[in-house]
C-alpha cells in the first residue's frame, strides 16, 4: 500500500510544511523587515532631525575613553566584558555595555563624553528599533531555545523546498502561470509561482541561514576533532591570536587611552569602539575596532571589515593587528564568509537590499498562500484528516493562519505605533515595546479564535490597514516630524519607512475589500450547502 | 486507498518516522561530518568547517529518505547502519590518523 | 540617480527576456495573441529570451562586479518574473507591448 515517491513527498510537503508554516512565515517576514533594520531604527529613534554630531579630535576621543574606563572600573571592575562605543555621527554620547559574569544580563548606560556623567534615559527614545525584527527572525527573543526552534524550522524549510519541487511536476510548463479568481486553483498557482520564481533566493537564504549558526547546530566536528574546545578551534580556523582563557588571577586593566593612538595608527583609521574581555583578570585583552567606512570596497562581497587591534590589557603589549578590509584563513573559511555575506546582504547597497526585500516578501507570501491553500482544499473536500476531531483541529489551524499571517503583520506595525505612544523615560522602555508587541500578537490570536475565520481575516486586515495608513499621522502628532519634512530634508531613511508602511496599508485595504465582497456573497446566499458556510476562506 | 496520512500511515508509524528524520537524520549527518572532516584534503580546522557546510544537506537528504522509505522500520535500519558504518570509519581515523 | 538608472536598466532587460520566453510558450502566446505561435516565431522568441538573459547577466556583472553582479541578476530576475506573472492575467493584451517597451528602455539605459 506504500505509494510512489511523489506521493510520499506530497504527504511530507503538506504535513511537514503545515506544522511549521507559521514559524517560518514569522522568520521570513521579520527577517525581510530586518533587511532595513538600520532605517527602521533611524525612524524609531526619531533621528531624522538630529544634527550630525561634530567629529571628535584625537584628544577628545582619548578623553572620552578615559571617562568610560573610570566609570566601568567603578561600576564593574570584574566583568565578563566591557564594550565602549566611542561618540560618533550616530550618537554623540558614549555608549557603554557590560556583563558582570557569563549568563548575567548585559547592562548599559550612556555617558557624557566630556564630564563622564551618566545621561538620564528620558532624553532618548529608548528602543530596540529594527533590531527587534532581527531578533524575532533568528531567536524569537527566546535565546538558545529560540535559536534551535528557528534551526529546526529552517531545516524543515529546506525539506519543504526539495519535496515541493518533486510534487510540483509541471515546474517548467507552469513557469509563468497564474490564474486568478478560481479559488483553490488560484491559491495553488500563486503558491507555485511565488516559490518557483524566487527559488534560487529561497535556497540561498535558507541554507546560508543554517550556516551562520553552524557551530551551534552541528558541533560534531568540533567535538570530535577538538574535544569541544571552541576557542582553540576558532583561533586555528581564523588564524587569529591565541585564545586567552580566564586565569582567575586578579589584575587591573591599565589606562587604555594611551593605547588608542597606537591602535588608530595601526589601522590607519579612527577607532569606533573598544572591547575588554575578562576585565579584572590576568587574561584580560583589549580590542580596538576601527570605524566602519561604508564607501570603502563596497563592490566586494566579502572581506569588508573595519579592522581591529588587540592588546594585553594588563601589560599593554600589542598582540595582533588586523588591518581594515583584509581577510585571514583558508579557502573554506572564505566560502563560509561568502555565505554569511549573502545572508546578511552587507554588500551592494540599497539596490540589493530592495531585491532581498522583494524576494523575502515573496517567500513570506509563498508560505502564507501554502497555509491558506491547506485550509481551502480541506474545507472544499470536507476531508476528515483528523477523524472525529477534524472540525476542532481545522478551527485551530484557521485561527493560527489568521494570527500567524495578518496578525503578525498587524503586530509589526503596532510595534511602530507603540514606539511613538509609549511615554519616554519609563523603566525598561525598550523591553516594554517588545512586550506590547507580543501582547498585540496574542490579542490577534484571541480574536482569531473567537470570530468566524472569514470575519477574523477581514477585521484584522482592516485593523492592519488602518494602523499602516495612520502611522504618518501618529508620528506627526507624537514627534512633530512628518513625511513631507523628511522628504524635504532628503531623509530617505525616515521617508522610506513611512512610504513602505503606506504601501502595505494600501495592499491591506485591497485585500480587505476583496474579502468583504466575498463575505457579502456568503451573506446573500446563506443556503449554500456544505462546509463552506460560516465563512471559510475559499 | 485514501492517500490521507491517517489511512496511509498509521499514527505510530508517522511518529517513528518523524523521530527517525529529526534525531536519526541528525546523528547520521553528525557522523558524516566527522568522517568527512578526516577526508577533505585541507587543514584540520578548514576540513571541520567544510564538512559541516555539507552536513545540513546530508540531514535534508536523510529526512527525504526517511519519508520515501517503504516502512519506518526500514528507514531506521538504513539510518542506523550507515551511521554506525561512518562513525566506525571515523573512529579508525581518530585512532590511527594524524592528530590535529 | 546614479543608483536608480542601472537598477532600472537591469530590471527592464530581465523583464524583456522573461516576457520573450513566456511568449514563446503556446499557452501564454495564445493568452496574449489569441493563437499559438508559428514554430519559427517560438524559436526566435526563445533565442531572443535566452540572449537577453545573458545580456542582463553581462550588464549586472559589468556594473556590480562579478562577485555581486550574479547575485543581483538573480534578484532582478525574480522581481521581473513576479511582475510579469502577476500582471499577465490582468493585462494580458499589454504583455507584448510592455515587453517591447522594456527592451527599448533597457537597451537605451544600458548604453546611456
Amino acid at each position: 500500500m506504500k505509494s510512489t515517491f511523489r506521493q510520499s513527498m506530497a504527504w511530507l510537503h503538506t504535513w511537514g510544511g503545515l506544522w511549521l508554516t507559521w514559524v517560518l512565515f514569522a522568520i521570513f517576514l521579520t527577517g525581510t523587515l530586518g533587511v532595513f533594520d538600520d532605517a527602521i531604527s533611524h525612524w524609531m529613534r526619531d533621528k531624522g532631525r538630529a544634527e550630525a554630531a561634530p567629529a571628535l579630535d584625537a584628544e577628545a576621543r582619548a578623553g572620552a575613553l578615559r571617562a568610560a574606563q573610570a566609570f566601568l572600573a567603578r561600576e564593574a571592575p570584574q566583568a565578563e566584558f566591557w564594550s565602549i562605543g566611542l561618540p560618533g555621527e550616530e550618537d554623540p554620547a558614549l555608549q557603554l555595555f557590560w556583563q558582570r559574569d557569563e549568563g548575567q544580563p548585559v547592562e548599559n548606560r550612556r555617558l557624557d563624553p566630556v564630564s563622564g556623567e551618566v545621561l538620564p534615559r528620558s532624553q532618548v527614545r529608548e528602543t530596540e528599533g529594527g533590531h527587534h525584527f532581527v531578533h524575532m527572525h533568528f531567536e524569537f527573543h527566546a535565546g538558545k531555545a529560540g535559536i534551535w526552534l528557528v534551526g529546526i524550522a529552517t531545516l524543515a524549510m529546506l525539506v519543504a523546498l526539495v519535496s515541493g519541487i518533486v510534487v510540483h511536476k509541471k515546474i517548467f510548463t507552469d513557469f509563468f502561470t497564474f490564474r486568478p479568481g478560481k479559488g483553490q486553483r488560484s491559491w495553488l498557482d500563486g503558491h507555485n509561482a511565488l516559490g518557483v520564481l524566487t527559488l534560487p533566493f529561497l535556497f540561498m537564504i535558507t541554507y546560508t541561514g543554517l550556516i551562520i549558526f553552524w557551530a551551534t547546530y552541528m558541533p560534531a566536528g568540533i567535538l570530535a576533532r577538538y574535544d569541544g574546545d571552541r576557542e582553540a578551534f576558532f583561533s586555528a580556523l581564523t588564524e587569529g591570536p591565541a585564545p586567552r582563557p580566564e586565569q582567575h588571577v586578579a589584575a587591573t586593566v591599565l589606562p587604555m587611552s594611551p593605547l588608542l593612538p597606537v591602535a588608530e595608527q595601526a589601522l590607519a583609521r579612527e577607532a569606533a569602539f573598544v572591547v575588554v574581555n575578562h576585565a579584572g583578570d590576568r587574561s584580560a585583552a583589549i580590542r580596538v575596532f576601527g570605524r566602519f567606512d561604508p564607501d570603502a570596497d563596497s563592490d566586494r562581497l566579502v572581506g569588508r571589515s573595519s579592522g581591529r587591534v588587540q592588546f594585553d590589557a594588563v601589560s599593554g603589549e600589542l598582540l595582533d593587528v588586523q588591518r581594515p578590509n583584509t581577510t585571514r584563513g583558508g579557502e573554506v573559511l572564505a566560502v563560509q564568509r561568502t555565505m554569511n555575506a549573502l545572508h546578511f546582504v552587507r554588500f551592494g547597497g540599497y539596490p540589493l537590499k530592495w531585491l532581498y526585500f522583494i524576494s523575502g516578501m515573496a517567500g513570506a507570501a509563498m508560505l502564507a498562500t501554502g497555509a491558506i491553500l491547506f485550509v481551502v482544499k480541506r474545507r472544499r473536500r470536507g476531508d476528515e484528516a483528523f477523524g472525529a476531531a477534524t472540525p476542532r483541529v481545522m478551527r485551530v489551524i484557521e485561527a493560527l493562519n489568521v494570527a500567524g499571517i495578518v496578525g503578525l503583520g498587524l503586530s509589526c506595525v503596532a510595534y511602530l505605533w507603540i514606539n511613538r505612544l509609549l511615554p519616554l523615560g519609563i523603566d525598561a522602555r525598550a523591553a516594554w515595546e517588545i512586550r506590547l508587541f507580543f501582547a498585540v500578537w496574542l490579542l490577534s490570536l484571541l480574536h482569531a479564535g473567537l470570530r468566524p475565520p472569514l470575519r477574523a481575516w477581514s477585521e484584522q486586515l482592516l485593523a492592519a490597514a488602518l494602523l499602516c495608513l495612520g502611522l504618518p499621522l501618529v508620528n506627526a502628532l507624537s514627534t512633530g516630524d512628518h513625511l513631507l519634512a523628511a522628504l524635504l530634508r532628503d531623509d530617505w531613511e525616515s521617508a522610506g519607512v513611512e512610504l513602505t508602511v503606506l504601501a502595505f496599508g494600501i495592499l491591506f485595504v485591497l485585500a480587505w475589500r476583496r474579502l468583504r465582497a466575498r463575505l457579502h456573497a456568503v451573506a446573500v446566499a446563506p443556503l449554500i450547502p456544505g462546509p463552506d458556510r460560516g465563512g471559510a476562506l475559499t | 486507498m485514501n492517500p490521507s496520512p491517517a489511512a496511509g500511515q498509521p499514527g505510530a508509524s508517522v511518529l517513528s518516522r518523524v523521530l527517525a528524520a529529526v534525531f536519526g537524520g541528525y546523528l547520521l549527518a553528525s557522523a558524516a561530518v566527522v568522517l568527512l572532516s578526516h577526508l577533505l584534503p585541507t587543514s584540520v580546522p578548514e576540513a571541520v568547517l567544510g564538512a559541516t557546510l555539507f552536513g545540513f544537506a546530508i540531514h535534508v537528504a536523510a529526512v527525504i529518505g526517511v519519508f520515501a522509505a517503504a516502512s519506518a522500520r526500514r528507514a531506521w535500519g538504513a539510518l542506523l547502519a550507515s551511521t554506525a558504518l561512518m562513525a566506525g570509519l571515523a573512529a579508525l581515523f581518530q585512532l590511527f590518523g594524524a592528530q590535529p | 540617480m546614479s543608483v536608480a538608472l542601472p537598477v532600472l536598466a537591469a530590471l527592464l532587460l530581465c523583464h524583456a527576456a522573461l516576457s520573450s520566453l513566456c511568449l514563446a510558450m503556446d499557452r501564454h502566446h495564445a493568452q496574449v495573441f489569441g493563437r499559438k505561435p508559428a514554430a519559427w516565431l517560438a524559436h526566435a522568441l526563445r533565442v531572443a529570451g535566452w540572449s537577453l538573459l545573458g545580456l542582463a547577466l553581462g550588464y549586472c556583472g559589468r556594473h556590480w562586479g562579478w562577485a555581486i553582479g550574479p547575485v543581483a541578476w538573480f534578484g532582478f530576475l525574480s522581481a521581473a518574473a513576479l511582475a510579469l506573472v502577476f500582471a499577465l492575467p490582468y493585462a494580458s493584451r499589454l504583455t507584448g507591448r510592455l515587453a517591447v517597451a522594456s527592451l527599448a528602455g533597457g537597451l537605451v539605459l544600458m548604453f546611456s
